[in-house]
């Protein structure tokens, strides 16, 4: 699989007054074009962190981050600026700022830039639809329930057809079923349409739906390596070479 | 991001906004911009009202003949002008004083004759009242505000008193708006040159006469025409007019201006807070647009489209305000302006009035936009930042600084030397000052803030607790709150202070001016209040005389002379005058020398600005450009007598021989022995017998009249302090509304605690008066320094005498009157955030 | 000792439809006792907990402590309530940022009538208790968030309140710090025989507890525990 996301060698400490946390030790790891890949983590072990760093969100200590060849750190500043890089999606749990704003059109928003707004609904139209929430059209965020808003929100990162999707803990606060229709989703979605993703959980049984699993501790990524025992996973954790 | 995606994103959110702050930046945008519309409507009526005016007689003329005094000059000289190289058409205008009464009302206008030549300028007056051949008429035409004020219709009759003469007009016609616009305002009396010539008795003379050029022959003409003058008359532009206008109304003009800009400012300053006020909203968009992908010009653009709806509709809703404002709490005042002009009260909209307001209204919101803007993009990704609750971490904003003690100091000292050595940049010392003062407002903040915290050790209350907790962290906010009441205080003090220095200087003027006699006699109109007025005195003097009241009747001469654009006023004691110059208002030369060389002759006295204007030292000699022009010497240099555009004290005799005539300005009559004033005004009256066209004052009545006059010409700036105390309120209680807004979290922790509501208000109040008292305060005292800054600016923009005092009085009130209001106004905001539930503290 | 009795509260959202928050609970602390409510986001357990801190009135039902009536007080008598016999650590602390550590500590005390220099007499012992000495004096803003969150738990401790409500006392700290503020609970509902009832979503934390409410959808579950 050709590789779509690269990290390499990344590294960042947080400062908070005295104390000096390092929250990312050397963290290296590509994500190939149509592959689903999940970290998992303790609350606090940096998952966000990283998941910030690869969208090109925040600036690594040091290392390389790449999107399709191009550095996503090059332009520095102004990258930052803009926000998100162009082919990257965001999947953003909390709903639109103004409350009573429907569905079709909040999912429509991030359309608004480059297309005419009645192509930008149709598109926002479709994008639901994949999402399996295509009822949801002329709904109000309030109404909805958790996982409902979760397909909004998977809707919406994918409305402009980025070529990778991250998720910081999407499926947090779901119920078991409602989990597996969302993980479902993400690996439909990867595997339909050349669509990475890359997703952050707190635990393992999580991940049963990607297709690798890399877990964050200590500031250092690893790939377990996993042995089937009975129903349950038993993972050693196996130090990766960095590329 | 397309024009129409950015209408349709607009219009999508729009039912769903965060309305009260919306609302409440629209209304501030709106006011301030209703505050600038309607201050510079009403300064600009004025010069409009002027323009149009001569637009309306003039038309397609570029030159005018103008004579120098009331008498003007003999018809018989027009054909051999009309002859003249490059000039293709001329049309006469007599002008005089003149006061018009009916019934018991009477009403000080301009008369304005001419004849059917002046049809042929294409002046839109002319065309108005083409409805009526004037060239003929034996009658008046009235304005529609004249005819209301004098209850005249057509057909009635007026009675005319003019040059000491008094002539029954019928009415031929009242003119409104739509024959004479805003002209219908205006207190001018037009008829034909005939029957202005007989009711005024200037037989065959006129005082104007507008010529019209060959195309492309102007300057010929002109150098023509200046040939046939002889150095007699003055050859000017048409504009001519304006531009003494424009030099006359300078001082009501700055202070009109001083208005505006600080109007602006309110606007400004509220946009500025209601957006901050906003900011946590703008943050939330932000962020959500970037985290949608919006490159940077995207989320830029949506932003200040955001801000340029909210910014024209404010301004579209400020300028409906200001319209009304104009109408009634700003009507155009001519004031002093009257008496050498003959102003209307129209109001005039300019459309660059209204694209200034609507310029204004939009650049504060926009300005104020930019804020939300500029922060995100400092911090380090779009989803930081929008939890700001105003508190500058690390930032230790209260504690002393000796850089800014230092600085401060340094710009004192500044403002000193200024002072001290050219008082005429006293605005550039005003500057440095103001600065001195925020530089050194931080450091006493923080001095206080200290205190308190000391202080309320042995405190058993959580009020100062809190109040000083919130203090010590203190935001930009904060300190601004303190900076503005500093600032307005400052300007107060200064303000009221320096008028009351400058009325210190015109009232005792104005006395010196009017007590040299008992009773004054001058021919009526309010716009005569100089008595600039002449008429023949030979008969009504003899009349007065023979009262047994009357001890004796002097002759007293003064005229308006337009020295370059400057309307002097030229006065002529009479010849028996013990004091022809008021000593105290000698600036430059010995008062007793100067007195002397007056009675002798071929000396005058200059104010200031006159003098200046002609390049003259004491003692030199000059051409003074009067009707016949005479050669005089500078015996002295005084102030301006309260008149901004300059003053000339001649010699009776001077006056006469240059001024050509023995007509008189005004009866100056002294009682005899024991007759009480008041009583010896009756006496003239009756003297002059019932219905006489003059006007007859006690010295004191006179005075009063002065006086009257002068405080209305410098109300403006006590609209300024004002507008100031208002908009400082305004502006804290926005700031006080801003910062504790996103402080309710912790607010709402505190009550959690079990603080009440009620211990939670009096601790913002006691912050807010902290922040308050300190400003004001420190205001107070620089005020008093700038109070002396500002007498000597306006002493030399205005060329007033001012007498320089220390208003402590003034500032103790300033520093009272704003803090009450701030105070009264803060209390709002801080009851209203202490409204914030308990349950908000948890986690939502 | 803690009595809650068949406590009811309904919201109305915005789509107009009721939610019973709260759904008929009752429960007991007592002195000594250290409870978790246990269970997700959404299922009422901080709804329970402001109506324990009378903070929002419920629709039936009434809290007594130590007998008296904690339901149906006046907005005075509540913060009296607060202020004296009830102490509340969230998940997120609120502290004066231009007050020192011990003088945010000691609110509690000096709003109770205690001048400032014998409050802070009386919190240092409790500062020191928690590791939190020798950061007394300073701003409140340098202080890290597991800094904030002992400071946040010395202060509701400060006056002694026979009453301890956490809400989601961990959610905002890594594990072992988490790990430690609950020890600090546990020992401090010992000690000062306290009613202690904590709010959480996080099996490791209801682990502390003598006893663990689950709460499902505004009910109590039965079955689990």
């Amino acid at each position: 699989m050709p590789a779509l996301l690269s990290l390499d060698g990344v590294c960042k400490t947080h400062r908070r007054g005295r104390h000096a946390n390092v929250v990312l030790d050397r963290v290296s790891f590509h994500v190939g074009v149509g592959e689903f890949a999940a970290i998992f983590g303790r609350r606090g072990a940096g998952k966000t962190t990283l998941l910030r760093i690869a969208a090109g969100l925040d600036a690594p200590d040091a290392g390389r981050v790449t999107l399709d060849g191009r550095d996503l750190l090059a332009t520095g500043r102004r990258r930052r600026l803009d926000g998100l890089p162009d082919g990257i999606g965001w999947l953003v749990r909390s709903g639109p700022l103004t409350r009573s704003m429907p569905m079709l059109d909040f999912v429509a928003m991030p359309l608004l830039e480059r297309v005419p707004h009645r192509e930008a609904r149709r598109r926002a139209g479709a994008a639901l639809e994949r999402a399996t929430a295509g009822a949801l059209v002329d709904a109000r965020w309030p109404e909805l329930s958790d996982a409902e808003r979760v397909l909004v929100a998977l809707a919406r990162a994918t409305v402009r057809r980025p070529a990778l999707l991250l998720a910081d803990d999407p499926t947090a606060g779901l119920g078991t079923r409602e989990r597996e229709i969302v993980l479902g989703l993400l690996r439909e979605a990867t595997d339909e349409n050349e669509m990475s993703a890359l997703i952050t959980v707190p635990a393992l049984p999580d991940v049963l739906r990607a297709h690798r699993v890399m877990s964050l501790s200590g500031g250092e990524l690893m790939e377990p390596t996993r042995q089937r025992t009975g129903d349950h996973l038993v993972v050693a954790a196996d130090r990766r070479e960095s590329v | 991001m397309s024009l129409r995606n950015l209408l349709w994103f607009w219009w999508r959110r729009f039912p769903h906004r965060a309305k009260h702050e919306e609302l409440f930046a629209l209304v501030g945008i709106a006011v301030g911009v209703a505050l600038l519309f309607a201050a510079q409507v009403s300064n600009r009526s004025l010069g409009a009202s002027v323009a149009k005016l001569t637009d309306g007689l003039v038309g397609d003329a570029q030159l005018q003949l103008k004579a120098r005094d009331a008498r003007g000059f003999a018809e018989s000289m027009i054909p051999a002008i009309e002859r003249l190289d490059g000039i293709r058409a001329v049309a006469p205008v007599l002008e005089a004083h003149a006061n018009v009464v009916r019934d018991g009302r009477e009403r000080s206008v301009t008369l304005l004759a001419a004849d059917a030549r002046l049809a042929h300028l294409g002046g839109s007056l002319v065309r108005g009242a083409a409805a009526v051949r004037l060239d003929r008429l034996d009658a008046v035409v009235l304005p529609a505000d004249v005819g209301r004020t004098l209850t005249a219709a057509v057909g009635e009759t007026v009675a005319i008193q003019t040059r000491g003469r008094k002539v029954d007009a019928p009415v031929a016609a009242i003119l409104g708006a739509n024959h004479l616009g805003p002209l219908s305002a205006s207190p001018i009396v037009m008829t034909s040159l005939r029957f202005a010539q007989r009711a005024t008795g200037l037989n065959g003379r006129v005082t104007r006469l507008y010529v019209l050029a060959e195309a492309g022959q102007s300057e010929l003409a002109r150098s023509h025409l200046e040939r046939f003058a002889r150095g007699r008359l003055d050859v000017l532009p048409v504009a001519h007019d304006e531009r003494v206008f424009a030099q006359l109304s300078m001082p009501s003009d700055s202070s009109t201006s001083l208005f505006a800009g600080i109007s602006a400012l309110v606007g400004f300053l509220f946009a500025f807070n209601a957006m901050l006020m906003m900011a946590r909203e703008r943050r939330g968009l932000i962020a959500e647009m970037r985290m949608s992908g919006f490159r940077a010009s995207a989320v830029v653009q949506v932003i200040l489209f955001d801000a340029l709806v909210l910014g024209a509709g404010a301004s579209a809703l400020g300028i409906a305000i200001g319209n009304l404002l104009s109408k009634g709490v700003f009507e155009p005042d001519p004031g002093y302006l009257a008496i050498a002009f003959p102003i209307g009260t129209a109001r005039v909209i300019e459309p660059a009035t209204v694209a200034l307001a609507l310029g204004a209204g939009m650049l504060a919101a926009l300005a104020a936009a930019l804020v939300p803007l500029a922060a995100t993009y400092r911090s380090r990704g779009p989803m930081d930042a929008i939890d700001d609750d105003g508190l500058d971490p690390g930032r230790r904003m209260l504690a002393p600084r000796r850089r800014l003690l230092l600085t401060g100091l340094g710009c004192l000292l500044a403002t000193t030397a200024i002072l001290a050595f050219t008082p005429a940049a006293a605005l550039a010392g005003m500057a440095t000052l103001v600065a001195a003062m925020l530089l050194w407002l931080g450091p006493l903040l923080g001095f206080v803030v200290t205190a308190l915290h000391r202080f309320q050790r042995r405190l058993a209350s959580v009020v100062p607790t809190i109040a000083s907790g919130e203090l010590i962290a203190a935001s930009t906010r904060s300190m601004a709150i303190s900076a503005i009441a500093a600032i307005a205080v400052f300007g107060t003090t200064s303000i009221e202070g320096a008028r009351v220095d400058l009325q210190r200087g015109l009232d005792p003027n104005a006395r010196e001016l009017t007590e040299v006699t008992d009773v004054w006699v001058s021919p009526r109109g309010d716009a005569n209040l100089l008595a600039t007025s002449p008429f023949p005195a030979r008969l009504a003097t003899e009349r007065i005389r023979r009262s047994p009241a009357v001890m004796s009747v002097s002759v007293y001469r003064g005229a308006f002379l337009d020295i370059g654009d400057r309307r002097t006023w030229v006065i002529a004691p009479p010849r028996d005058a013990t004091t022809p110059v008021p000593q105290s208002q000698i600036v430059e030369g010995n008062p007793a020398d100067a007195t002397a060389r007056l009675r002798e002759g071929g000396w005058a006295v200059a104010s200031e600005a006159v003098a200046q204007q002609l390049g003259l030292t004491v003692g030199q000699r000059f051409r003074l450009d009067s009707p016949r022009p005479a050669t005089l010497r500078l015996a002295a240099i005084t102030t301006n007598f309260g008149w901004s555009p300059g003053v000339l004290v001649v010699n009776a005799d001077d006056y006469r021989t240059a001024w050509g005539d023995g007509d008189a300005s005004a009866l100056q009559v002294r009682l005899s022995e024991g007759t009480l004033p008041a009583a010896g005004a009756r006496a003239v009256e009756r003297a002059l017998g019932p219905g006489s066209p003059y006007a007859v004052q006690t010295a004191s009545e006179r005075e009063a009249g002065f006086r009257a006059t002068t405080r209305a010409g410098l109300s403006r700036l006590q609209q300024v302090a004002a507008l100031l105390v208002v908009a400082a309120a305004l502006a804290i209680a926005a700031g006080t509304a801003a910062t504790v807004w996103p402080r309710r979290a912790r607010l709402a922790d505190l009550k959690l605690v079990g603080i009440g509501a009620g211990s939670l208000w009096r601790a913002q109040l006691l912050e807010s008066s902290i922040l308050v008292i300190t400003g004001a305060a420190v205001g107070a005292a620089f005020g008093l320094y700038g109070q002396q800054l500002l007498d000597r600016a306006l002493n030399s923009v205005t060329g007033f005498p001012v007498v320089h005092t220390l208003g402590v009085t003034s500032a103790l009130a300033s520093l009272g009157i704003v803090t009450a209001v701030a105070l009264l106004v803060v209390a709002i905001p801080g009851w209203w955030a202490t409204r914030v539930p308990a349950s908000a503290a948890f986690d939502d | 000792m803690l009595d809650v009795c068949d406590l009811v509260k309904r919201f109305h959202t915005p789509g107009g439809e009721t939610v019973r928050a709260v759904d008929g609970v009752s429960l007991t602390v007592r002195p000594g006792e250290l409870v978790a409510l246990y269970g997700p986001s959404g299922s009422g357990k901080t709804t329970l907990l402001k109506i324990v801190a009378a903070v929002i009135a419920p629709d039936r039902g009434h809290v007594l402590l130590d007998g008296r009536a904690i339901t149906g007080l006046s907005e005075r008598d509540a913060a009296s309530y607060r202020l004296h016999r009830l102490g509340l650590v969230l998940q997120s602390a609120h502290m004066m940022a231009g007050l020192s550590a011990i003088e945010n500590a000691a609110m509690k005390l000096i709003a109770a009538g205690i001048a400032r220099d014998e409050a802070r007499r009386r919190m240092m012992p409790v500062l020191e208790r928690l590791g939190l000495d020798a950061r007394a004096d300073h701003r409140a803003s340098s202080l890290s968030m597991g800094e904030l969150q002992r400071l946040s738990l010395a202060k509701a401790l400060s006056n002694d309140p026979p009453l301890l409500l956490a809400d989601e006392p961990t959610g905002s700290l890594d594990t072992v710090r988490g790990r430690r503020v609950l020890r600090l609970l546990r020992e401090r509902t010992r000690e000062r025989a306290t009613a202690t009832v904590i709010a959480t979503h996080d099996p490791q934390a209801a682990r502390f507890a003598d006893t663990v409410y689950t709460l499902r959808d505004g009910r109590l579950d039965t079955a689990g525990g």
